[in-house]
Parts: C-alpha cells; sequence; structure tokens
C-alpha cells in the first residue's frame, strides 16, 4: 500500500502541452477521482502514473519512492483499461494468471489466487471461456479481476465503466466501492461523469485544459467551489448562473441586483466587493424554492419536467436568461403560468469576474 | 421471377466453372504429360492413353533429384525462418514505435520489391562472391531474402497497427518485460497473418530461379527449378516435356500439401472481444 504524488508534472505531445504543472497527493488507501471535460487530460495524467507515458518535466512518487524513470512493472500498480484490453487469445483463468506468471510466482500459489479472485468476482463458471464469450460485465469483472490478483500497491481505472450502459454501470460502481471498502488500497479513478466522482471519491480532483482547478472531498467541492468552472461541473444539475451587480456590503454579506429588479444579501467570508461590480450569482436547482411572499426572481415557466419523485421547472427571467428549479412532484406552476422563485441566500455563490469564487461562511 | 433468379444462379455457376477450368487446366495438362513419353507427346488428347510411370523413375535416376529437392527445402526453409524472424521484429518497430523517418523507411522497403530481379543479380552477384558465399547454400538464402522480406515486413506491419494497443500496455502493466510481450501477446495474435505469409515466403523460395541458376554451379548446391530446367532428353534436339512435366508435378505437390494443412489454421477474427464488442 502506497500513496501516490505527483511534484510539477508536465507533458506535451510534438510541443503540444497536455499537462501543465500539476501539484497533487493522494493519500494511502484512498479514492481519488480524475473527473474532467472529455480531452482535458485525465487519461494522459493516469498513464503518467502508470508509466505508459513518459513525463516532459516534475516527478511520480509512489509510496514515497521517485518511480519517475521506472518502466509500469517496477512500479507496483495495475490497471484498468477503458476498453477492458484482454488478451483475446487466452481464457479467463490464463488472463487472470497472466500478471502472477510473469512475476514467476509458483503454480500452486497461482491457481489458488485465481481461483479465489474468480470466487470474490463471481466469475467461477466462466473461467475456461474466452473473451469473446463475455458479455460486457464479465469482461469488465475480468479485467478487475486481472488487476486485483497481483495484489499491486496502487489501482487505476481508465473510464471502467463508460462502455455500460445504464443499470449495469449502477451495479458495477457499487462493486467497485465495495472492492475499495475491502482492499483499502490506493485507487485512482479517471471519469468524465461528475455522478461516478460524487459516489466514489475520497477525494476528487477537477481537471480542466491540463490544470487542477480543484482537488478536494466530494461535499467540499459540491459547497465551496473555487471557482465557476468547479461550480458548474460538479452536482448533478448543472447550477444556475444569473449575471448581478454589487450594490455593496452590509454585515458579511454582498448586496446584489438580480435580474428582474430584486435585492439580495449573499453572506460572503473573506474579502468583499465593490459596489457597481458585476457578479456571477450561482443557486443550484435544487436550492431553489417557490416564493411563499414577495419572490426574488420571477418569470413565465417554459417547460417542466416531470420525473415522478420530483418536477423540474424552467423559468425564463426578465434578462432573457433561463433558470432550472427543482421543486417537489405536484408543486410547480403549470407551463406557461408566471413562476415565483426565493433565493436561500446560504445556498448562494458569488464568483467575481475571473471566474473566482467568493468565500463563503 | 424464379426462373430470372434460376438464369442467374445457372450464369453464376458456368462462371465458376470457367475460373475453375482456367486455373487447373495447366496444372491437369502438366499432369496428363508427365505420363507420356517419345512421340505419343505429340498426340493431343485431354487424356492419357495409358498411365506410363517411366519418366518419374527417370527424374530420379537421371541425376541426383533427391539431393535436389533436399536443396530447395532447406533453402526455402531458412529462408522463411529468417523472413518471419525479421519481419516481426521489424513490424514491432514499425509498427508499434513512433520515429522519425518511419514512413521513409516503409516506402524504401516497399520500393526494393519494385526493381525486376536481373536489375539487382549482377551487385547481389558481387556481393554474395565477396562473402565468399558462391556456389553454397546460405548464399542462396540471402539472395532470396531479397524478394520475401519487403512483403513479409510489409503485411506483418500492416497487421501489427490494427492490435489494439492497450493490449500491449495491459501486458506491460501486468509485468511483462517486452520479449514476452513479443511471445506471448502479439505472436498468438500475429498468427493469422503470419501462417498466409510464411507460405507465401516459402512460394517465393521454393520456385525462385534467376538467383539459383546464377549464384550456384555444381549440382550439390541445385535447386529444383535450376534442375528442372537442366533436364535433358534422348537426344540434344529432344527437349523432354514428359520429364519436365513429372519433375514439375513432384515439386508442386508439396506446396499443395502445405496450403492443404494450413488453410484451416488460418483463423480471421482471433482478436474479436479483445475490446468493446
Ligand atoms: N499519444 C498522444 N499523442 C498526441 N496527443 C495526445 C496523445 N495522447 C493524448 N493526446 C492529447 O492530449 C489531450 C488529452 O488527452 P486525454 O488525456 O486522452 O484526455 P481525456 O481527459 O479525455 O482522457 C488531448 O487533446 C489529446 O489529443
Ligand atoms: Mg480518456
Amino acid at each position: 500500500m502506497a500513496g501516490v504524488s505527483l511534484r510539477r508534472v508536465r507533458k506535451s505531445f510534438d510541443g503540444q502541452t497536455v499537462i501543465r504543472d500539476i501539484d497533487l497527493d493522494i493519500a494511502d488507501g484512498e479514492f481519488c477521482v480524475f473527473v474532467g471535460p472529455s480531452g482535458c487530460g485525465k487519461s494522459t495524467l493516469l498513464r503518467l502514473v502508470a508509466g505508459l507515458e513518459t513525463v516532459s518535466g516534475g516527478a511520480v512518487l509512489i509510496g514515497g519512492e521517485d518511480v519517475t524513470a521506472a518502466p509500469p512493472r517496477a512500479r507496483g500498480i495495475a490497471m484498468v483499461f477503458q476498453s477492458y484490453a484482454l488478451y483475446p487469445h487466452m481464457t479467463v483463468r490464463e488472463n487472470i494468471a497472466f500478471g502472477l506468471e510473469t512475476r514467476r510466482a509458483r503454480k500452486a500459489e497461482i491457481a489458488a489466487r485465481v481461483e479465489a479472485v474468480a470466487k470474490r468476482l463471481e466469475l467461477e463458471g466462466l473461467l475456461e471461456r474466452l473473451p469473446k464469450q463475455l458479455s460486457g460485465g464479465q469482461r469488465q469483472r475480468v479485467a478487475i479481476g486481472r488487476a486485483i490478483v497481483r495484489e499491486p500497491r496502487v489501482f487505476l481505472f481508465d473510464e471502467p465503466l463508460s462502455n455500460l450502459d445504464a443499470s449495469l454501470r449502477v451495479q458495477m460502481r457499487i462493486e467497485i466501492a465495495r472492492l475499495h471498502q475491502s482492499l483499502r488500497t490506493t485507487m485512482i479513478y479517471v471519469t468524465h461523469d461528475q455522478v461516478e466522482a460524487m459516489t466514489l471519491a475520497d477525494k476528487i480532483v477537477v481537471l480542466n485544459a491540463g490544470r487542477v482547478e480543484q482537488a478536494g472531498a466530494p461535499t467540499e467541492l459540491y459547497r465551496h467551489p473555487r471557482n465557476l468552472f468547479v461550480a458548474g461541473f460538479i452536482g448533478s444539475r448543472r447550477m444556475n448562473f444569473l449575471p448581478v451587480r454589487a450594490e455593496g456590503m452590509r454585515d458579511g454579506a454582498v448586496e446584489v441586483l438580480l435580474p428582474g429588479g430584486g435585492r439580495l444579501a449573499v453572506p460572503v467570508a473573506g474579502e468583499g466587493a465593490r459596489a457597481g461590480e458585476a457578479l456571477t450569482l450561482g443557486i443550484r436547482p435544487e436550492h431553489l424554492r417557490l416564493a411563499g411572499g414577495a419572490p426574488d426572481l420571477a418569470g413565465p415557466v417554459e417547460v417542466v419536467e416531470e420525473l415522478g419523485d420530483e418536477q423540474l421547472a424552467y423559468l425564463r427571467l426578465p434578462d432573457g436568461g433561463l433558470v432550472t428549479a427543482r421543486l417537489e412532484s405536484g408543486t410547480a406552476p403549470r407551463e406557461g403560468e408566471t413562476g415565483a422563485l426565493e433565493l436561500p441566500p446560504a445556498e448562494c455563490h458569488l464568483f467575481r469576474a475571473d471566474g473566482s469564487a467568493f468565500g463563503r461562511p | 421471377m424464379n426462373a430470372a433468379r434460376l438464369a442467374g444462379r445457372l450464369a453464376f455457376a458456368l462462371l465458376l466453372l470457367a475460373i475453375i477450368l482456367f486455373a487447373l487446366f495447366p496444372f491437369y495438362h502438366a499432369l496428363v504429360t508427365s505420363f507420356r513419353s517419345g512421340s505419343e507427346l505429340f498426340i493431343p488428347g485431354l487424356f492419357p492413353a495409358a498411365l506410363d510411370p517411366r519418366n518419374y523413375a527417370l527424374v530420379f535416376t537421371q541425376q541426383n533429384f533427391g539431393r535436389t529437392v533436399l536443396n530447395s527445402v532447406l533453402v526455402a526453409v531458412a529462408v522463411v525462418g529468417f523472413s518471419m524472424l525479421l519481419a516481426v521484429a521489424a513490424a514491432y518497430a514499425l509498427g508499434r514505435v513512433r520515429f522519425r523517418g518511419r514512413g521513409a523507411l516503409m516506402l524504401t522497403i516497399l520500393g526494393v520489391s519494385m526493381f525486376p530481379q536481373v536489375a539487382v543479380l549482377s551487385g547481389m552477384f558481387e556481393l554474395i562472391r565477396a562473402l565468399g558465399l558462391y556456389d553454397t547454400l546460405p548464399g542462396l538464402m540471402l539472395a532470396n531474402l531479397v524478394l520475401t522480406l519487403p512483403f513479409t515486413v510489409w503485411v506483418l506491419t500492416t497487421f501489427m497497427r490494427e492490435l489494439p494497443k492497450e493490449l500491449e500496455e495491459a501486458a506491460y502493466v501486468d509485468g511483462a518485460p517486452p520479449l514476452t510481450v513479443v511471445r506471448r501477446v502479439f505472436l498468438p495474435l500475429l498468427w493469422p497473418a503470419m501462417v498466409p505469409t510464411a507460405l507465401l515466403a516459402f512460394i517465393v523460395s521454393w520456385n525462385e530461379f534467376l538467383f539459383a541458376f546464377t549464384f550456384t554451379l555444381s549440382a550439390e548446391t541445385r535447386t529444383v527449378p535450376v534442375a528442372i530446367a537442366l533436364l535433358s532428353g534422348g537426344s540434344r534436339q529432344e527437349l523432354p516435356w514428359g520429364l519436365v512435366m513429372a519433375a514439375s508435378v513432384i515439386v508442386t505437390l508439396p506446396i499443395v500439401a502445405l496450403v492443404l494443412t494450413f488453410q484451416r489454421k488460418i483463423v480471421s477474427g482471433l482478436t474479436a472481444g479483445a475490446v468493446k464488442g
């Protein structure tokens, strides 16, 4: 078991920089998820940890030991690829045993460990089959089996669930979470799906264009996004962003002018705002409420999506912007009616023009 | 409607028959001729009057034909072995490793096979003599490699490029050193491409005439095509067609046997199931 540290890691392909000076510490036993939009460098960063790519600058440490120049097999890692990458000419048993055979383990030990892994992943009946005779979910489990049988110091997963259908994905997600609970081995998991990131991670690393936008616990990122990018990326429903103007400071809160003329005092921690400054106010759909008294936001309801247990109402604001509110089932106004919403000040986020967030108490 | 389909099928069957006739008739003719001798050779006819095995006996008694066949086998096997060894190694480099000038190198390799054999003959002769390999089997093997390597390298490289990169990477992560990766992952997956390529290389070497004729002198190093060309008839004026055909049939049979043996091993779609399917 070992932690992973990146020290000013840089990577460029043919002069094009893909990873820019990333510093990161992943503790021993931690489940760390790299998340970000497609093409932001998640896979490249994971492959740098694996040793499948060489860094253009900086250092990679595993278990405190500098492995920057070490080949993959000297790093004590195991990897599950997005495409599974099972050896097509080997049976499931041979696939799982391969990583032990290269280490010249004894035959009896190999057999015992393959059996144990097969039992754990419910692959016992499939050991003599070839990969092409397996379903997607079974292939995925073989790929995981091939990784855990070697008892590595660090597990690396590159979008392991993206080829599965939705229900299987949820099931495998739970299996991976259980696996981490019982093994307690450091895991690095790449995904572009923020739900996977939120549910699995001890620590989420949000990447964008080769940089770390923010790293922290899921709730930390949800409650205290450091900038507009993280605020927009984390959360199962995209945060609403409203253009507002600062009116001034009062009692540790910024008074802002909302689209449509309403006023709101948003509590902030640390540095405040100057009067007249153009800001962005962020509010998650799940934090918006139907107004009891005078509304903060009002506008015609364009669309209502019925999800059974909840409804999503889309309101058109006077300034032309669209706001999404998640409401309890049966409470939303009908399409075409005017919706009136209340913004709980404590749930609001404020961002400066450069995208950075104001601190929240 | 049904009549039209029947006519279509009939036309297709006729076309197939024509193709088969065109492909097989020369061999059939050789077979028939090999059982004829003397003036019988000049009687036209699709069927032999009698099966006369005299020519087959004569092939082996007139010269040391057994030795000749052995030479051909030795040369062809060595050429196939070296071709495959070098081609797999080259295919790994050309198909998997990124380096400057890779495209140019591929084109050069293909370019080598574009020269007519005669063009390289004199240069090759000098080379072989300088190496002291004139009139030896190794000299012939070296020369034949020039003919087989371009296409074996090219075919295997193309095939190697098609193999998913993740398979190789998975093996590296699984702790396999590079040679193990080639042996346990690449070779089994390249097998379907290697079998037909090796067969082609074998046939090229087996049938090669010009190099064998030029670079060998003595009967001890003679290969089959040369020996057939040197067969002599009863008199100076007589071309021993029956004898030539008997020898040709003898040396074609191993090739036919090889192809029939391996055709079932040429499995396609072996990579299916490696990645998402
Ligand atoms: N081997 C490579 N050669 C050149 N460019 C690459 C290579 N691998 C990745 N890239 C580029 O690096 C960027 C990040 O890729 P990747 O890490 O795969 O993104 P993702 O976050 O989707 O996994 C992309 O723009 C991609 O084109
Ligand atoms: Mg990726």
